[in-house]
């Protein structure tokens, strides 16, 4: 399968008179920005990059994901992106917002997006309205005024590779690759058109899957470098579901009918149970261990960003669930270098060794 | 009703008052002394701040007793309380306990409890200080009041809501969330909708725990006194722009107490009451916190509650008076938003316009404009290692300072509850370095 | 009449003396060990036999570093951060942007072009990461001199990156390229780049835009030429290295006496 880079899916969007977005992680409506004619390009560090431009306005306690971010944002994506879309999923990507709105005026235009914290009816209001007021601000970027049915048109074409997606994540053993193949193929998601997504997904090899191992399930911000998934299998494992925020964490419902705006923000707030909109503790841990049962999971790899204050609440109580459920736990936190260190690599292998 | 608690909850509200009084008079009777030793650098304590402990013990001596007696509330600091208030909860603040554990050197110990139990270090120092209380079940207070309630906004940071969140769990108690968006610019209509649609959503919940009716009369005589409560609170910090300042950033911080925890209070509004008759008084003697001030500074962040000491007797060696914090303005900047008229919908504004809430480019004009006011000669950068929303945007904010005004500022990294990020002798050199750029 | 600096930093304790015309006429240098009195006497004696001065002959000294305060006889004591301000611009009037990387810190810290006063600094005291010690453990791992490591380093061409901030880490990642057969001068070339990059980011930190400042070093890692190249190429220009790097604290110091004495 060959897949295009980030860098190379830009310069295509580019070369076809389109406009591209760069997206920080992780909640965000791709069909509203679709429909305006801009293509999400989903920055995660990356792990490649130094952090450089990151170290001189943020503190050394604030993720990687924003100091690397803000380096490739200054850097390599300076000129090739139209305008940066910062979702507010936590306290570091709100500072990152905010100091690049403020104090960054050669970066290009930063648009922002809260997501309530609750799901009630306010909250499904408050949301709708925040689409609306987000649409109005992208016009200035896109010169586009969506009718609302150029939004269904647009979420009718997401939605497609969002099936695709879920059907993939669901069924992993029923395709012939391997764990970093497979993720490979869930996170060009992150960049590729929902189009391009969709084919290339359904192009994914089918067959028996070689399953190596000690069934796994993996939990975290971003699995970055992919080459975790060869030392899991190296390691004697192979992964059977994720709650991960780049990819599970976004398998939404489908949209209901109705007003588009309406069925976007409702779509939105029909994640997963997520603790960057801190979710209740029981929501979350039911979810995690009742996916763990349903794919005989044998142990939790929780593979977590350094400083990330919605993921590191939970982890005591999420422990004690998996193992009160018989399973095992391990939670280990990467600052998202291109290597991964050898004590976080040594302590997967020991935790991989005493749950086989 | 809890017959046991009901005779304590009384005895503590009357037979109480006697103990807390003497124990005022001690504290009045130490501040005496300290004044008597002639600090060479420092003029001695305001002596309001024997009564502001009066005023919390109080509260704290009640809440032993609450349960069967009264409904108890938690409540985030940045939270609507008047809504509570007028439904007669017992309120507590567990920041505000944090705080205190941490001003009394508690903070490393309860945050390892915490630690211990599989919490990581990084999470916010106030949230590992009071979860390792609940899990120890040790408190410089005695016996802490169990929720019926949890109310927590987080206009103050995300962190506060998973901490909040895990309170509930571990309490069994509801957790009603009041959402504000953060405000990149300007409050959107559907922000202030969204923040008062929460605050109507809360009247039947907490009617239903408290079995009382929530009265719009009483809801409006309260955001009365609370609001009367911030602008007296203004004009302590304001008192600040006379020089010598007659009061600090570090007074500030620990009279703020009531303020945040019991805001709206009758017994609250006379003691700022009594607080500004006490500057008054300094200010007709000419006398400064500070008794050599020859630069005057913001503080901007948390306080590093366990070393307030230290650090305003550092200052004062080197001539440096903290005229101003904006932490402590947090609550008496959004005073204004108070709408007496439109009593819900003011709140609601003034929740959502929290300082910490707002953009870091409105932080930077907020702390230019606090230079103008207070005559400001530097501004010390707390890099807080707990608060992200604090401390995110302070490198580009102390660059501004520098090109925009010329100022001369120094960061300093620490964290304000737990001791063990805290390196006296490197913090020392910096204080000096700044006195040394100052002069 | 002389004028004593001395500079009690956590791995070194250094003293100058300078004459009226604000000329070196000793200096000395000692490890500072567990107990920094013993230290302090040790390059008190040695800087006045050096000049075969006697104690009475000192008009004003001036202590630094960490352990300023314990200098009992000290007319006065002064952060090193003005101290290595000062010091740095007896060799290079105008100096704009200082960068010290010692034992177990480094500071960037910038200097008014005029008045030469400090505007502003930033400091890493906190983690060995691109200070003298990461280079010592490097040191240690390769079972060499650091003054041979320099020998050894391919500069420019070499394309090694270690990729771990933390000191721990890139000791382990060190071992690991020595056990991949990786070439020795690139695995160097690496570790100062790493020192280098860690440093830029600091002084970037003071001087967003360092391409009208005239720019110098000082401490003990500038007497390797390695990590000072390396630096050169991040910054994109020419930095200043004073004769002694070491002593610059202890100049500055021994210069505020002379200046605040008279």
């Amino acid at each position: 399968m060959q897949i295009p880079s980030r860098k190379e899916m830009i310069q295509n969007i580019k070369d076809q008179g389109g406009k591209v977005a760069a997206v920080l992680p992780y909640h965000y409506p791709r069909a509203l920005l679709r429909a305006h004619g801009i293509f999400p390009v989903e920055v995660w560090g990356p792990a490649y990059v130094d952090d450089m431009a990151g170290t001189q306005h943020f503190p050394e306690y604030t993720c990687k994901i924003v100091q690397k971010g803000t380096q490739f944002l200054m850097g390599p994506l300076a000129e090739a992106v139209d305008c940066i879309f910062i979702p507010h999923t936590c306290d570091s990507l709100q500072g990152m917002a905010s100091v690049m709105k403020d104090f960054m005026p050669e970066s290009k235009p930063v648009f922002t997006l809260y997501h309530p914290r609750g799901r009630r009816q306010s909250d499904k209001t408050f949301l709708t309205a925040e689409l609306h007021h987000l649409s109005a601000e992208l016009t200035a970027v896109s010169g586009v005024r969506p009718t609302d049915q150029d939004l269904r048109e647009a979420m009718d074409t997401e939605e497609k590779a969002s099936k695709v997606f879920s059907q993939i994540a669901l069924n992993r053993r029923d395709y012939d690759v391997t764990d970093r193949e497979f993720y490979t193929v869930l996170r060009s998601r992150e960049y590729l058109p929902a189009e391009d997504f969709t084919a290339l997904a359904q192009g994914m090899p089918r067959g028996k899957r070689d399953l190596i191992g000690v069934p796994l399930m993996i939990s975290g911000i971003v699995a970055d470098p992919l080459d975790l998934f060869d030392h899991i299998n190296g390691f004697g494992a192979h992964v059977v579901g994720d709650d991960m925020g780049c990819c599970s964490r976004r398998i939404y419902d489908a949209p209901g009918n109705g007003d588009a705006f309406d069925a976007l923000a409702v779509q939105l707030m029909s994640m997963p149970p997520d603790p960057t909109v801190s979710s209740p503790y029981k929501k979350r841990f039911d979810h995690i261990v009742d996916q763990m049962k349903e794919n005989q999971a044998k142990g939790l790899l929780v593979y977590d960003m350094k400083f990330c204050e919605p993921e590191l609440f939970y982890l005591p109580m999420l422990e004690e669930a998996v193992l009160a459920a018989g399973m095992g736990f391990l939670y280990v936190e990467i600052e998202l270098t291109p290597i991964i260190p050898q004590t976080v690599l040594n302590r997967i292998n020991a935790f991989i060794e005493v749950i086989s | 009703m809890n017959l046991s608690n009901a005779v304590k909850y009384a005895g503590a509200a009357t037979l109480g008052k006697p103990v807390l009084y003497y124990q005022k008079q001690q504290n009045l009777k130490r501040i005496e002394a300290l004044a008597q030793k002639n600090d060479p650098h420092l003029s001695p304590p305001l002596k309001a701040n024997a009564r502001m402990s009066q005023l919390l013990s109080e509260q704290y001596l009640k809440g032993r007793f609450t349960e069967g007696v009264r409904k108890v509330a938690w409540h985030s600091s940045g939270a609507p309380i008047e809504i509570l208030q007028t439904l007669d909860f017992f309120l507590y603040t567990p920041d505000n306990h944090a705080a205190m554990c941490g001003a009394r050197k508690l903070g490393a110990q309860y945050c390892e409890i915490a630690e211990n139990k599989g919490y990581s270090r990084d999470i916010c120092s106030y949230a590992r200080t009071d979860i390792g209380s609940f899990l120890s079940g040790k408190t410089p207070v005695g016996r802490l009041p169990k929720p019926d309630l949890i109310v927590v906004s987080n206009n103050i940071c995300q962190t506060i809501l998973h901490w909040y969140q895990a309170m509930g769990v571990y309490y069994n108690a509801p957790v009603f969330v009041i959402d504000t968006p953060f405000l990149y610019g300007d409050a959107k209509a559907h922000d202030v909708a969204f923040v008062k649609q929460q605050m109507e959503e809360l009247i039947p919940v907490a009617e239903k725990i408290s079995g009382k009716r929530f009265s719009r009369k009483k809801f409006h005589e309260i955001c009365r006194r609370g609001k009367l409560c911030s602008d007296l609170w203004c004009e302590v910090l304001y008192r600040a722009k006379h020089k010598p300042a007659p009061l600090s950033g570090f007074d500030a911080f620990i009279l703020m107490g009531p303020v945040v925890a019991l805001r709206g209070e009758v017994s609250s509004i006379d003691f700022y009451h009594e607080v500004l008759k006490e500057i008054d008084e300094r200010i007709d003697k000419g006398i400064g916190v500070v008794k050599n001030e020859k630069y005057r500074i913001l503080w901007d962040n948390l306080p590093i509650w366990y070393r307030i000491s230290w650090f305003s007797k550092q200052l004062a060696a080197l001539g440096i008076s903290v005229a101003i914090s904006n932490y402590t303005y947090q609550w008496a900047e959004p005073a204004q938003y108070f709408d007496l008229v439109r009593p819900m919908e003011g709140a609601a504004k003034t929740y959502l316009h929290s300082i910490l809430n707002r953009s870091a480019g409105y932080k930077l004009h907020h702390m230019e404009q606090m230079v103008e006011d207070f005559s400001l000669d530097g501004v010390l950068f707390h890099s807080d290692r707990s608060c992200k929303p604090y401390s995110l945007g302070q490198m580009d904010q102390s660059r501004a300072m520098l090109d925009n005004l010329g100022l001369p500022c120094v960061t300093i990294e620490s964290d304000h509850n737990d001791e063990r990020v805290f390196s006296e002798g490197q913090i020392s050199t910096r204080l000096q370095a700044f006195a040394e750029m100052l002069g | 009449m002389r004028y004593m600096g001395i500079d009690i930093g956590s791995s070194t304790c250094c003293a100058v003396i300078l004459d009226k015309n604000r000329q070196i006429e000793s200096s000395a240098m000692v490890p500072t060990g567990a107990r920094n009195e013993k230290a302090i006497a040790s390059v008190r004696r040695q800087t006045l036999d050096g000049a075969g001065l006697k104690p009475t002959d000192i008009k004003g000294l001036v202590s630094t570093g960490y352990g300023r305060k314990r200098v009992e006889d000290r007319t006065l004591d002064k952060t090193e951060i003005v101290c290595h301000a000062k010091g740095i611009q007896t060799y290079f009037p105008g100096t704009t942007v200082l960068i010290d990387i010692g034992g177990q810190d480094s500071k960037a810290i910038y200097i008014h072009p005029k008045s030469g006063k400090v505007v502003n600094f930033a400091m890493n005291d906190k983690c060995a990461a691109g200070t003298g010690r990461f280079l010592e453990t490097m040191a240690r791992v390769l079972e060499m001199d650091i003054t041979d490591m320099d020998g050894l380093d391919v500069g420019e061409k070499g394309t090694q990156q270690i990729s771990n901030m933390c000191t721990v880490f890139a000791e382990s990642e060190v071992v690991s390229l020595i056990a991949q057969g990786v070439e020795t001068g690139e695995i160097i070339s690496g570790i100062n780049r790493a020192i280098a990059t860690r440093t830029f980011s600091l002084a970037k930190r003071v001087a967003s835009d360092m391409d009208s400042d005239k720019i110098a070093i000082s401490g003990g890692v500038a007497r390797i030429k390695g990590v000072v190249a390396a630096l050169e190429r991040c910054l994109g220009k020419e930095i200043l290295v004073p004769p002694d790097p070491g002593i610059i604290g202890a100049l500055g110091a021994a210069v505020f006496a002379l200046e605040e004495t008279i």
